[in-house]
């Protein structure tokens, strides 16, 4: 196990190289002076250059990239040119906020898609099954941000039950930086009002983007249980006079779990890149929106950085996958 | 100063002597050119009690990225910057000619307007609580020009040396000597943004090397202004409080709290203003501002600054001729680009001077769509039914439909437009880029407004021949010598001169030889709540709010 660890770290590394590479070349090669963008349309050609050369700009690409994964060994990705501090500082404050979007749309996800997968399977027809049915077709039919626009019209603008946008209201302060996830944090800290009020404003976008995912878990879930439930063993097992309950969700929903925890450590992937409009349209000050921002004003050592934090929290995010499959199965080892 | 997509902009306003000193009571003022003029501050009267008015709150598209005003560049710092710092002189309300005292008190203009004496007002505090004195004025104008950063341009143009040009005289008086006359002086004092008067004692203690504290400033509340930053979440938020000890005091209704929020949907920003959870917003589309005409708890103001969108042609190959360009002009449909598009919310731009500015000529030339005469002059130019143009292009709401208009116009005479989408930051790259005008493409759409109101200062950027490529925005490398001699002799030309000169420039870059295809110069729309009082637009300061003179 600690070899297989260990062998998948390393390729991670690897993996992450080649990604800072590529990145590297990708948004250098773009017809654009960015230093020319950060100074601005009456700055003067000495102004430019005395920038240029602050920034390490000036220096050939072969040194910039070498110099660049240099300062990333020492948690330095640089200064940001849209934000004017060092890039690390962004992703202090941005990372947490993806994070906590994330993971408040993977509970989501779970808390809906499992039980919701699972009864479509065990009565197929139903209502249950239908509702299933819908959200799977609508979830992969319809992109996150107009949902994000609509879910904003119904339920803040037509409703009034839930915020547009932002993390807290625009009156509240932020919890201590503890975490950086405002949920938690407020909890620590004993801010109950805000852990409410942070409750409050998660609910929608964590919805939206976990949408398109839950109907794919769903469906999932459905096909890998009636798969199951079709199999000898359950048959058996319902033979014996075991209660149904205990066949679907010892026996069933355990084997079938294996192949949705594949299909939800992908998801994890789509989530992260849907942050990205879903960021923008709610307003959260996520490194999606970051990312777009970092994107459309060429901000290099932005784009960099989240480009190789993503891999990195998407690599991560597999190899805890991976490792759960031990748990899930027993059968499997590594 | 740049495309209609949210940078910023720095004005000024050209010196109306005369309308300044019938507004000052007790001032006596004579032209800046002149041998001597005089203001003083105002007349205060017993205060009145401070009503406190509550949270402001904003959302806006953008979010503040650097608050050093020898730096930044976003009107979204600026809106920050005019509302926690202060000039030594302000433009007066909506005014963009107009200059009255703000830090410094009053002011003396002698030596044949060479010398410019400030007197500074006593008892300012700057947010840091440390008073502020006539050093805190000389640096933060003599570190604007020597660190050499972007907003530099702004005072270079006046003052050259200024350890020698700008010095302290005793603890409340600032001397400013300059080599010649210059009657804009004032004006680029007034400029919120650059000119602002930071605390030189914490510049100094964390200055970093040759940085005169830039990497400071950058993220630090160091001015004197009504509001001071309570917090900042990048890209998120920014909540300013009131000041106390602001020196302009907090007699009458006022808010004690503004809250910055940055929402980058426009369809978000619009429902937090219809449900009122928004007081102001900007940057809507004009579908949007229409439908909220009719909102009676809603006003929209849309009133005219000095942007003006158009689309620079490139003076190469086969937009070389003057024929090919005066075409273009001819073929666009200016109509179908202000009521089509813009609903309303535009007004033709008859050259680079927007109307308010100084220099802008009401007779001057105007194209009418006419496919007839454009055809002629293509054939002219010797371009036939069949060649193609090129055009580079980023989201922006006129300057999008503009190009999409065109191509649609040129169609009819044979001509094909190929546009190209892309961002504005690459498009940026492009105009401000190092290429030669054979590789750029023969159109290239943008915004631009002026520092202050002086007609050189907004044409130069655009058609000197010094400003082409990456000098400029002369993007399209244009070059006509009759404009080159203008413009050096309006640098330091008399009003009355420079008034002609800018007439004849716009004539040359309009008709004779088309620099460009003026298309509209957009409202300056917000919206805000109907019950907030107080909005003032300033033609000059576009994209900023100033906050201090708002209630309910």
């Amino acid at each position: 196990m600690i070899r297989f660890v260990v062998r998948r770290l390393a390729f991670l590394v690897l993996v992450l190289l080649g990604i800072s590479l590529i990145t590297f070349v990708l948004s250098h090669i773009v017809p654009a002076d960015p230093v020319r963008l950060y100074a601005g349309p009456r700055a003067t050609p000495a102004t430019i250059r005395l920038i240029r050369h602050q920034l390490g700009f000036d220096q050939p690409l072969p040194q910039q990239y070498l110099l660049y994964l240099s300062n990333l060994l020492h948690g330095n990705f640089g200064y940001s040119l849209e934000s004017h501090r060092a890039v690390s500082a962004d992703l202090y404050d941005y990372l947490p906020a993806t994070i906590e979007l994330t993971l408040a749309a993977v509970v989501f996800i779970l808390v809906v898609g499992i039980p919701l997968g699972v009864l479509s399977a065990v009565l197929p027809g139903s209502i249950v099954d239908q509702v299933g049915r819908v959200i799977a077709t609508t979830g992969v039919a319809l992109p996150a941000f107009w949902l994000g626009l609509m879910a904003q019209l119904v339920f803040f603008d037509l409703l009034g039950w839930l915020p547009a946008g932002g993390r807290l209201n625009e009156s509240a302060n932020p919890p201590p930086h503890i975490t950086g996830l405002y949920t938690v944090d407020s909890l620590v800290s004993g801010q109950f009002a805000t852990f409410g009020q942070s409750l409050f404003h998660l609910l929608l976008p964590a919805v939206v983007l976990g949408y398109g995912s839950l109907a794919v878990l769903t469906r999932q879930i459905r096909a890998s249980m009636l798969d199951v439930m079709g199999q000898d063993y359950v048959r058996t097992a319902r033979g014996k006079g075991m209660p149904r309950r205990i066949i679907v969700i010892r026996h069933a929903l355990r084997n079938a779990l294996v192949p949705a925890t594949t299909v939800m450590g992908l998801q994890i992937g789509y989530l992260l890149g849907g942050a990205l409009l879903v960021e923008d349209v709610f307003s959260w000050p996520g490194i999606g929106r970051y990312a777009t921002l970092a994107t459309l004003t060429l901000d290099y050592n932005a784009i960099m950085a989240v480009t190789i934090v993503a891999a990195l929290m998407y690599g991560l995010v597999n190899l805890v996958v991976d490792l759960l499959y031990v748990v899930i199965d027993p059968r499997i080892a590594y | 100063m740049i495309s209609s997509c949210g940078t910023r902009q720095r004005l000024t306003r050209a010196l109306s002597i005369v309308g300044v000193a019938g507004l000052l009571a007790g001032s006596t003022m004579l032209s800046p050119l002149g041998v001597s003029a005089q203001h003083s501050g105002w007349v205060t009267s017993h205060p009145a009690a401070f009503v406190d008015q509550g949270t402001v709150t904003m959302v806006t598209d953008g979010s503040a990225a650097d608050l050093d005003p020898a730096s930044e560049e976003l009107a979204s710092s600026d809106n920050i910057d005019r509302n926690i710092g202060n000039t030594l002189v302000d433009l007066k309300g909506s005014s963009v000619g107009q200059v009255v005292p703000s830090l410094a008190q009053s002011w003396t203009i002698t030596n044949g307007g060479k010398r410019y004496i400030f007197n500074l007002r006593h008892g300012v505090y700057f947010h840091t609580g440390h008073l502020m004195t006539s050093a805190d004025v000389v640096y933060s104008l003599t570190r604007t020009i020597k660190a050499g950063l972007t907003n530099s341009y702004l005072l270079t143009r006046f003052i050259s040396n200024p350890a020698k040009q700008i010095r302290a005289v005793g603890k409340y008086r600032v001397e400013i000597d300059l080599s010649r006359p210059q009657q804009f002086l004032l004006l680029a004092l007034a400029d919120s943004y650059v000119c602002m008067i930071l605390d030189s004692k914490a510049l100094k203690a964390h200055a970093k090397g040759n940085d005169y504290g830039h990497a400071y400033a950058t993220s630090h509340d160091l001015g004197t202004g009504p509001y001071r930053i309570q917090s900042w979440q990048h890209n998120q938020q920014v909540t300013l409080v009131r000041f106390p000890r602001y020196w302009g005091g907090w007699s009458g209704p006022h808010f004690s709290k503004v809250v910055v929020q940055t929402v980058p949907e426009s369809s978000s920003r619009r429902e937090l203003l219809e449900r009122g959870q928004a007081d102001l917003t900007f940057d809507l589309t004009p579908q949007d501002y229409r439908a909220m005409q009719h909102n009676s708890r809603l006003q929209v103001s849309s009133p005219y600054g000095t942007e003006v969108d158009y689309i620079q042609f490139d003076d190469y190959g086969k937009l070389k001729n003057p024929a090919a360009r005066q075409a273009l002009s001819y073929a666009f449909d200016y109509n179908a680009l202000l009521n089509g598009v813009m609903k309303g919310f535009a007004r033709r731009a008859t050259g680079p001077y927007p109307h308010v500015l100084l220099g802008y000529n009401p007779h001057g030339f105007t194209y009418q769509t006419n496919l007839s005469k454009a055809k002629a002059l293509f054939a002219r130019a010797g371009i036939k039914a069949g060649a193609t143009l090129t055009m580079d292009e980023y989201p922006s709401t006129d300057l999008d439909a503009a190009g999409l208009i065109l191509q649609a116009q040129l169609s009819q005479i044979g001509i094909k437009l190929q546009i190209k989408q892309m961002t504005e930051a690459t498009y940026n790259g492009i105009l401000y880029g190092t290429e030669g005008p054979s590789g750029r493409p023969d159109l290239m759409p943008f915004g631009w407004w002026p520092d202050f109101n002086d007609p050189y200062d907004m044409a130069v950027p655009l058609v000197a021949s010094w400003s082409a490529g990456a000098n400029g925005a002369n993007g399209g490398y244009y070059k006509d010598s009759r404009v080159d001699s203008l413009l050096k002799q309006m640098e330091t030309a008399r009003r009355s001169v420079l008034v002609n000169d800018a007439h004849e420039l716009q004539n040359i870059v309009t008709q004779k030889d088309p620099a460009a295809l003026w298309l509209v110069e957009p409202a300056q729309t917000t919206v805000l709540q109907r019950k907030l009082k107080g909005y003032v637009f300033n033609p000059l300061e576009l994209q900023t709010y100033n906050f201090y003179t708002m209630h309910h």
